[in-house]
């Protein structure tokens, strides 16, 4: 198995307080891993210290093998952020440009690919979203889902090594949210690497292949799903699964 | 109204408004580059250059535009920089206005949405790529009313190099009125003249602002 994502007793702080603490996760290839947790347990600032939006303070993290420095400067974080694709709450699509360019942007300008070979590529793609037809719309025209399903080919026309979602489906209308996690659903089953930060926890359950459990900045349990919630070991775990359930 | 003494007039002072069009084109294209390049400076890491900017700032916005011009014209040949008149009105509205320019620039890129740049960092941009790509296509749309009110102010701050005798539409103005005294006829038609003139920015902006409107802004 080859590791894409290695957390060795990475901790981080803001000021005096501690939003990561000695985190030690391993993701393989075509793992999908569901990060799991009540609300500032740290499981968003996990994803952003993946790519780096935002900065470890302590402990060593690995993507693909590479170690990221503590001084890493723009080049090396661009290199870094080049392989691990991101999928936002709010979508973050950019509004000025259009469906087809949202998603070619990346291969042009960070891969420097050919117009015509990131155009195909991110034909492609929207067609795989289900969105081919609205290439030529702005994000403004879209539906929230529409908006997300984009993002997902944005991320995914880099070819990135992993795939972080923070709760992707969390700002949608629940009747968006289906479509949104059948793509999910289908690239898990493609055995694309995925690092799932959700609170839909049939979706952990169905397609996560482990499950890890975060509060107060920790992992406090990691196993795989069927496990975890049929019999979660620890206390908040217990009390979190119960409520969820409830 | 003594319409034939304005239509008398008229060549002279169209002419007169060419030049206040040219001094006020030219100045915004130095204010608005040079405006870009304090921006830049003013949001970079570097303390110096952020503090000599606020400086700068300080004061162009709180001193006259009136003193700026006498600064640049009869003040700076004692160092040794002779300035024809035309010029030295250039320099100062293009400076002042940068002055302006600078809030308006700055207040636009820093109000683009976070997530807008995370998007393009996560992607592997580099800084500039996403300042190109993503923060400054983003700024134009909410810089645009300031910016064309700040370029009106600059059409209208430019009577004022009338002072040192360029000959523009103000001065011209004057010239006329003082010897024939009939300063309704002629100010009311200098009037109209710098109306026409900023009535164009401001079609100019409500094309634009229509134009850049296919996005909604959340």
């Amino acid at each position: 198995m080859t590791a894409i994502i290695e957390f060795d007793q990475v901790g981080k702080r803001y000021g005096d307080v501690p939003v990561l603490k000695n985190i030690n996760l391993r993701v393989d290839e075509g793992d999908v891993v569901g990060v799991i947790g009540p609300s500032g347990a740290g499981k968003s600032t996990l994803l952003r210290v993946v790519n780096q939006l935002e900065r470890h303070q302590s402990g060593t993290l690995r993507i693909a093998g590479e170690t990221v420095e503590a001084k890493a400067g723009s080049r090396e974080l661009a290199l870094l952020r080049a392989k691990v694709g991101m999928v936002f709450q709010s979508f973050n699509l950019w509004p000025h440009l259009s469906v087809l360019d949202n998603v070619m942007t990346g291969p042009r300008c960070v891969l420097g690919l050919p117009r015509q070979e990131a155009e195909t590529r991110a034909l492609a793609l929207l067609e795989r979203v289900g969105l081919k037809a609205f290439s030529d719309k702005y994000p403004g025209q879209l539906s929230g889902g529409q908006q997300q399903r984009v993002a997902i080919a944005r991320a995914l026309a880099m070819k990135p090594r992993v795939i972080l979602f923070d709760e992707a489906t969390s700002a949608l209308d629940p009747a968006l949210v289906g479509e949104v996690l059948e793509v999910m659903t289908q690239l898990a089953l493609e055995r694309m690497t995925m690092l799932v930060v959700t609170h839909e926890m049939r979706f952990a359950r169905q397609v996560a292949n482990r499950i890890v459990f975060m509060a107060g900045g920790e992992i406090l349990e990691e196993a795989p799903p069927e496990v975890f919630f049929s019999a979660p070991q620890h206390p908040i775990a217990r009390q979190f699964v119960s409520k969820v359930h409830g | 109204m003594d319409f034939p003494l304005i239509w008398n007039y008229l060549p002279y002072l169209l002419h007169a408004a060419l030049v206040t069009i040219g001094i006020s084109f030219v100045s915004l294209v130095t204010g608005s580059l040079l405006g870009l390049a304090f921006t830049f400076m003013r949001i970079s890491r570097s303390r110096p250059l952020q503090i000599f900017v606020w400086v700068y700032v300080w004061l162009i916005r709180g001193t006259p535009m009136l003193l700026q011009i006498f600064a640049i014209y009869y003040w700076l040949p004692t160092y040794g920089i002779m300035l024809p008149a035309i010029v030295a009105g250039v320099v100062a509205l293009s400076l002042n206005s940068a002055g302006y320019y600078v809030d308006i620039f700055r207040a636009a890129i820093t109000a683009v949405p976070t997530g807008q740049i995370e998007a393009g960092q996560a992607i592997g941009m580099r800084p500039w790529q996403v300042m190109f790509r993503i923060v400054i296509p983003l700024s134009v749309r909410p810089a645009l009313p300031p910016y064309i009110g700040q370029s009106i102010n600059l059409v209208k701050n430019s009577s004022l190099v009338s002072v040192i005798s360029v000959q523009e539409l103000m001065f011209t103005s004057q010239s006329i009125y003082s010897s024939t005294y009939r300063v309704a006829e002629i100010l009311g038609t200098a009037g109209l003249i710098y109306l026409a003139i900023n009535t164009v920015l401001q079609v100019l902006q409500t094309w634009m602002e229509k134009r850049l409107s296919y996005y909604t802004v959340r």
